[in-house]
């Protein structure tokens, strides 16, 4: 067999998920192009006021979602006796970066942030690995009892996290990982949901390709390296949009975990900050800034991919 | 193992040999199964048991466990904190369920009809809270809802006087809805918009040609053709509301906020376990909120029809 090429055929195979394709005429009237209407008056807005009115209207409530953006990005840039006594007042009279400066000098914020991605790429990348091959075994291998270990992990994603809080930490204890990066990725790397996800992708793959892959010999290892890997490729990239927001954002495992300020991710970081006697709101602000604006960046230069991403993995819509 | 040798062998062979050992096809999936099922049966499985087990012992210390029996639960049914702690987050859930799914759903519709212009621009404003860390939330919230803060100076102008947002019972609740319908929105507008591309174009079609108006055709096959959609997203969101615990946490600390009234489930459960150490006790609320989270899933799916032959 030749690998080179069956790795070649079918990349784009499953279909790239349209979330918004061209809209239906669902349940708002359609308007024909120009300004002749089928009853033969002329109206002089080409979009007619309707468009202009619902457009304004979902404008309004769009820059309302977008005001505690504004409120984050000002407090942070306001001098710090500022930020609490002009918490009412819209526009800032004076801006400044003090507050940056502040964080660099009183915090270890670089530490923090250097954490918070040492716990994203390893429980991204480490649930990645781990959920891609047991899909590939519950997807394509036939063996005993495939069901049963498939929805039996799926009937775990009903259990909230929080009833696995204390076992998990009395283990972490027993496990000597409490304060350690291994401790805070390893509970979370065999992700049901994960699973879920990438098996009903794999499904998806035409079955001839590994029929032939497999008449020509290929081993089942070489087949999951070779074609399965690059085939589930857009699959991989929504896991590791999924995984990596969720691991960036989480507090309350971490929380638990980390004990020692050198080991603190940004969210435990700025959790302590806030729960201080009294909060420093120019060290929170400031931090809470360096949360958000990598994942925004992330999200600018990808769109596409963490809107249709989310809404797959969440609806498990092909 | 090398490959190169197994295929020459596999093809210079007999014509169905029995494959090595590591090629045979549970051997296989076994290998390819293993570092998930590890960690899951580890983390998961043995941990749900572990945390049954815990909910029937009264511990002191690390170690030092003894058998309660009952003890615990009973406890749970007596103890008015744990009480407040259900209705509030009870409440909370309630107020989010009224409120993310119709408002998402109502802007996802109008976000695919071509009544809006720039609908992608829209839907990233929209998106943009979904990826915000729920510690930011509760640091920016903190900022808007207190008392001299942006949303009382702009109900000001309407003449509502000055809110206590974060400092009265009452108003704990309310406060966190708001943050909720600010964080899930987005997320919500995506899964309807899903839901409402799967809706075949026919069938408004074939409406319009009954005459149909466009309030009509929402309301007799947008809204009930979404129905699983709807379904998985009021899941989804009792399942949210009842794990309730970041923003509370960062609004109030471990304290519960005013009279109480900002006090979830969870973080109950995190300040029994972790500021006084009552491991046994805050397993018994674990236990019972996963039972609750369970029973209600259910009753939902009821509701639903989900259980329905056809």
């Amino acid at each position: 067999m030749n690998p080179e090429n069956k790795t070649q055929v079918d990349t784009s195979a499953p279909r790239d998920v349209q979330i918004h394709p061209s809209p239906p005429d669902d349940g708002v009237e359609q308007r024909w192009p120009g300004t002749l209407y089928p009853d033969g008056r002329r109206r002089r807005f080409p979009g007619g006021h309707k468009k202009v009115l619902a457009t304004a209207g979902v404008g309004v409530v769009a820059l309302i979602f977008l005001v505690p953006f504004y409120w984050l990005f000002i407090s942070a840039l306001r001098p710090s006796n500022r930020i609490f006594a002009d918490a009412g007042s819209f526009f800032p009279s004076t801006l400044t970066l003090d507050n940056f400066r502040a964080l660099a000098q009183e915090t270890p914020i670089g530490t923090w942030f250097m954490n918070s991605i040492i716990l994203t790429a390893g429980s991204a990348i480490g649930s990645m690995v781990v959920v891609t091959m047991a899909a590939y075994a519950l997807a394509k291998i036939e063996f005993p009892f495939r069901n049963t270990i498939f929805v039996s992990i799926l009937a775990s994603q009903m259990l909230p996290f929080h009833l696995l809080l204390i076992p998990l930490f009395l283990l972490m204890i027993e496990l000597s990982l409490i304060d350690t990066h291994l401790g805070v990725i390893l509970p979370m790397l065999a992700h049901p949901f994960g699973l879920f996800y990438m098996r009903q992708y794999m499904l998806g793959l035409p079955q001839e390709v590994f029929d032939a892959a497999r008449v020509d010999g290929a081993s089942e290892y070489r087949i999951f390296f070779g074609i399965v890997v690059p085939m589930v490729k857009p699959a991989l990239a929504t896991l590791a949009i999924i995984f990596s927001l969720e691991q960036w954002n989480d507090l309350l495992w971490p929380l638990i975990v980390m004990r020692s300020e050198s080991n603190f991710p940004l969210s435990v970081g700025i959790t302590t900050l806030v729960g201080l006697y009294r909060p420093r709101w120019d060290l929170v602000m400031t931090a809470a800034v360096l949360a958000v604006v990598p994942i925004m960046i992330l999200f600018f230069l990808m769109r596409k991919q963490f809107i249709n991403g989310l809404g797959q993995f969440g609806t498990g819509a092909k | 193992m090398s490959i190169a040798t197994t295929t020459r062998a596999a093809r210079s062979g007999a014509r169905k040999p029995k494959p090595p050992f590591f090629h045979r096809p549970p051997v296989v999936a076994a290998v390819f199964l293993l570092p998930f099922l590890a960690l899951f049966v580890v983390f998961r499985v043995y941990a749900v048991g572990y945390a049954v087990v815990l909910s029937f012992q009264d511990i002191e210390g690390i170690g030092v466990s003894e058998w309660a029996g009952l003890d615990n639960y009973r406890r749970l049914l007596t103890d008015s904190t744990f009480l407040t702690a259900l209705q509030n987050t009870a409440l909370y859930t309630v107020g989010t369920l009224l409120i993310l799914i119709p408002l998402p759903f109502v802007l996802a519709a109008v976000l695919r009809s071509k009544l809006v212009a720039r609908q992608a621009m829209f839907r990233s404003a929209f998106f943009l809270p979904v990826l915000t860390s729920l510690v930011v939330v509760g640091v920016v919230f903190s900022l808007l809802l207190a008392t001299n803060g942006l949303l009382n100076s702009f109900l000001g102008l309407f003449g509502v006087p000055e809110q206590g947002w974060l400092e009265t019972r009452h108003l704990a609740v309310p406060a966190m809805i708001i943050m909720a319908t600010w964080r899930w929105t987005g997320i919500n507008i995506i899964y309807f918009t899903t839901g409402l591309s799967n809706i075949p174009n026919e069938l408004y079609e074939s409406a319009s040609v009954d005459g149909a108006g466009p309030v009509r055709k929402f309301w007799h096959l947008s809204v009930p053709l979404s129905k699983p959609i709807i379904l998985f997203v009021t899941v989804l969101t009792l399942f949210g509301g009842f794990q309730l615990f970041v923003e509370p946490l960062i609004l109030w600390g471990t304290g519960g906020g005013p009279g109480q009234g900002g006090l979830s489930i969870v973080v109950h459960l995190y300040r029994t376990a972790f500021t006084s150490f009552q491991l046994g006790y805050a397993s018994a609320i674990g236990v019972v909120l996963a039972l609750i989270i369970m029973a209600l899933s259910i009753v939902v799916l009821k509701l639903f029809g989900f259980f329905k032959k056809d």
